[in-house]
């Protein structure tokens, strides 16, 4: 049995491709390798919010069930957002952007050298980059958002070392067709993310959280 | 790991500006809340709520109430924000709907109706164009871009929204829904608005129908539904239906009853002149009987042919005559050396039919003409044989109330259209 170096309370064994847990007594940040468990920073304090989304609820994206076994809020100059981390199994995982209602879902992508490029060129600069286009895989994406954001807190299992104040330069591009492709730099490295919006009811949810005065929807399954 | 625990939906925070408590309903969501007893703004982007600005604004009555519970299109909302917007034109309100499982809708207030707006994610098309396509449905532009303005703004938001905010707006529609587009700086924010009745308002939160177009405001909704043109087409359709059943029923019946002929050559004996056709007999219900009349009345003459249709049973009988004539001059002519007589409604049973050729020599009373050349009549009659004027007035009794509604229905789209800017004939 693991226990939190920095406060004593049981912490959770590492998941496959996961080495970070949040100490849910002190928000330690807690790197996980085997029985060997370190303090690498704070996780920060998870604001309330009324998200429906929790740890443990299962969502099936593209015929594949997964479970949600982490989190980060991350928030920008005008607003801030849930980033839940959703565990497929065997080291596959998706990030859930939440946006009120809807939920986009982003795997990653390793796209040409070239896109690569442009995408790190349009990410760097401050402005006049909205309405650039970058065509990956054959889709056509526009520009529609460029920000430096950071992480208010994280939470569960977590596959890097990211807690409060962890800062992040973000670029979000969107397709005609609801398409949507997020490059992101910060001190871990660069990655590129795509995916697309879904409703809540797309994603035959399980386990959802429940709210005082509020009805489950039908569409939600049981835990 | 899920846990079972029901948390709670609102979260109580303090107005730093007056002390009130406020209830905010959409945590982790909005980033904004205008004090409900003071009219301050508060800014919600980081926990420690920051008051923004301070202000003395009186909470307006609302028709829907900050808080206000209903249920719409399927799913429970409640009222977390309100803002008036303006153009030069008209001034409507805008209800922010939430629910923590479905987000947020727009419940916008016009003078001629309501409208249910679900942010639409998607980019269509060029925020500018004149049209858009969503899968295989168009929506058509019918107003120039406006420019609105935030005019009052009270509760909940997700964005900074200030009074004064200003946005360009275009609208798009299709049917009984309007694509929206606002663009307020570098950005663009979609709604799918759907026309949705006052009394499915009223109904949803419990509050008294505020009416809608033609009751209220002076235009109908670009997207309010005609309330004629569906029970128009369904008015054509079934009297076009009606119609041809009763065209089918009319030739499949009317004529294929047997039929009988006679022909007389009408000389100067009377018994040349008359004739008897026995029996005909009407079996069923009743039916119309038909008698076409042929002769040769001889250049610049007349014959005419009187006809007693008798019921051999009861001795009821019926009168019908048909004037047989031919007439010419040098650049004229009047041909009516045949015709047909239809007796309607003939009651089932066995019936004779006399027939007696009137000749003009006859009615003079004269025996001058003697020798005079017999002249030619035949005679084809039988029940059965098709109305025409009856299905004629079928038509009018079926489609003339269809008309009335067309009318009405296309009166409506020309008080809708008398304030488009685009689509409107009067081009401007």
């Amino acid at each position: 049995m693991l226990s939190c170096p920095q406060c004593g309370a049981p912490a959770q064994s590492a998941l496959p491709g996961l080495p970070l847990v949040t100490c849910t007594s002190c928000n330690a940040l807690l790197m996980v390798d085997g029985d060997n468990i370190r303090n690498v920073g704070d996780s920060g304090r998870m604001p309330f919010d009324v998200s429906p989304l929790q740890m443990g609820t299962r969502l099936t994206v593209e015929g594949q069930r997964g479970e949600i076994v982490g989190r980060e809020r991350w928030a920008w100059d005008n607003g801030s957002w849930n980033e839940w981390l959703l565990d497929f199994g065997g080291g596959k995982i998706a990030w859930v952007a939440e946006e009120a209602g809807y939920y986009m879902i982003m795997s990653a992508i390793q796209p040409r050298a070239d896109v690569l490029k442009k995408l790190s060129d349009l990410g760097g600069q401050a402005w006049g980059v909205l309405g650039e286009t970058v065509q990956v895989d054959k889709v056509r994406y526009t520009v529609s958002d460029v920000k430096k954001v950071s992480c208010v807190a994280s939470e569960g299992h977590l596959p890097e070392p990211i807690g409060a104040d962890f800062p992040r330069r973000s670029l979000d591009l969107r397709s005609k067709d609801g398409r949507a492709l997020t490059w992101q730099r910060d001190a871990h490295g660069s990655g590129v993310w795509a995916g697309r919006y879904y409703r809540l009811a797309e994603l035959q949810p399980a386990g959802l959280r429940q709210f005082d005065g509020w009805s489950m929807p039908r569409y939600a399954g049981a835990r | 790991m899920t846990t079972d625990a029901v948390a709670p939906s609102v979260k109580a925070i303090t107005c730093p500006s007056c002390g009130g408590t406020l209830e905010l309903r959409a945590s982790g969501f909005s980033t904004l809340i205008v004090c409900l007893y003071c009219g301050s703004e508060l800014d919600l982007t980081n926990p420690q709520v920051k008051l923004v600005a301070e202000h003395a604004q009186a909470g307006a009555e609302l028709v829907l109430p900050i808080g206000s519970r209903g249920h719409l299109k399927g799913a429970d909302w409640t009222v977390i924000g309100y803002l008036e917007r303006m153009d030069g034109w008209s001034r409507w309100g805008e209800f922010l709907l939430f629910n923590p499982y479905e987000g947020y809708r727009w419940l916008i207030h016009q003078a001629a109706g309501w409208s249910f707006g679900v942010p639409f994610l998607i980019q269509p098309g060029s925020p500018r164009g004149l049209t858009q396509k969503i899968g295989n449905e168009h929506f058509k532009k019918c107003f120039r871009e406006t420019i609105n303005t935030v005019d009052y703004v009270l509760g909940e938001f997700y964005w900074q929204v200030r009074k004064g905010e200003q946005a360009e707006v275009n609208g798009y529609v299709s049917g009984n829904r309007m694509l929206s587009c606002e663009i307020v700086g570098d950005g663009y924010e979609w709604t799918m608005e759907e026309w949705v009745s006052s009394s499915e308002v009223a109904a949803a939160f419990g509050i008294e129908d505020t009416g809608q177009y033609p009751e209220t405001g002076t235009h109908p909704l670009p997207h309010q539904p005609n309330p004629s043109s569906g029970l128009a087409g369904f008015m054509f359709t079934v009297g076009a239906a009606a119609l041809i059943f009763a065209l089918v029923f009319a030739v499949v019946f009317g004529s294929a009853s047997p039929r009988s002929e006679a022909s007389l050559l009408a000389g100067d004996t009377a018994q040349s002149r008359q004739v008897v056709i026995e029996p005909f007999t009407i079996t069923g219900s009743s039916q119309p009987f038909t008698i076409d009349t042929r002769g040769e009345p001889g250049d610049n003459s007349w014959l005419d042919v009187e006809y007693v249709l008798t019921n051999m049973d009861t001795g009821e009988s019926r009168v019908a005559n048909q004037p047989i004539e031919y007439y010419y001059g040098r650049d004229w002519k009047e041909d009516d050396r045949r015709g047909t007589i239809k007796l309607s409604s003939v009651p089932p049973g066995r019936y004779s039919l006399e027939a007696e050729v009137v000749r003009p020599e006859d009615e003079r009373g004269t025996s001058a003409s003697f020798g005079s050349k017999a002249k030619p009549v035949e005679i084809v009659a039988g029940p059965g044989g098709i109305f025409w004027s009856n299905l004629v007035l079928l038509f009018f009794v079926l489609f003339a109330p269809a008309f009335w509604v067309l009318a009405k229905s296309m009166s409506f789209e020309a008080v809708r259209r008398d304030d488009y800017d685009y689509g409107n004939d009067d081009e401007d």
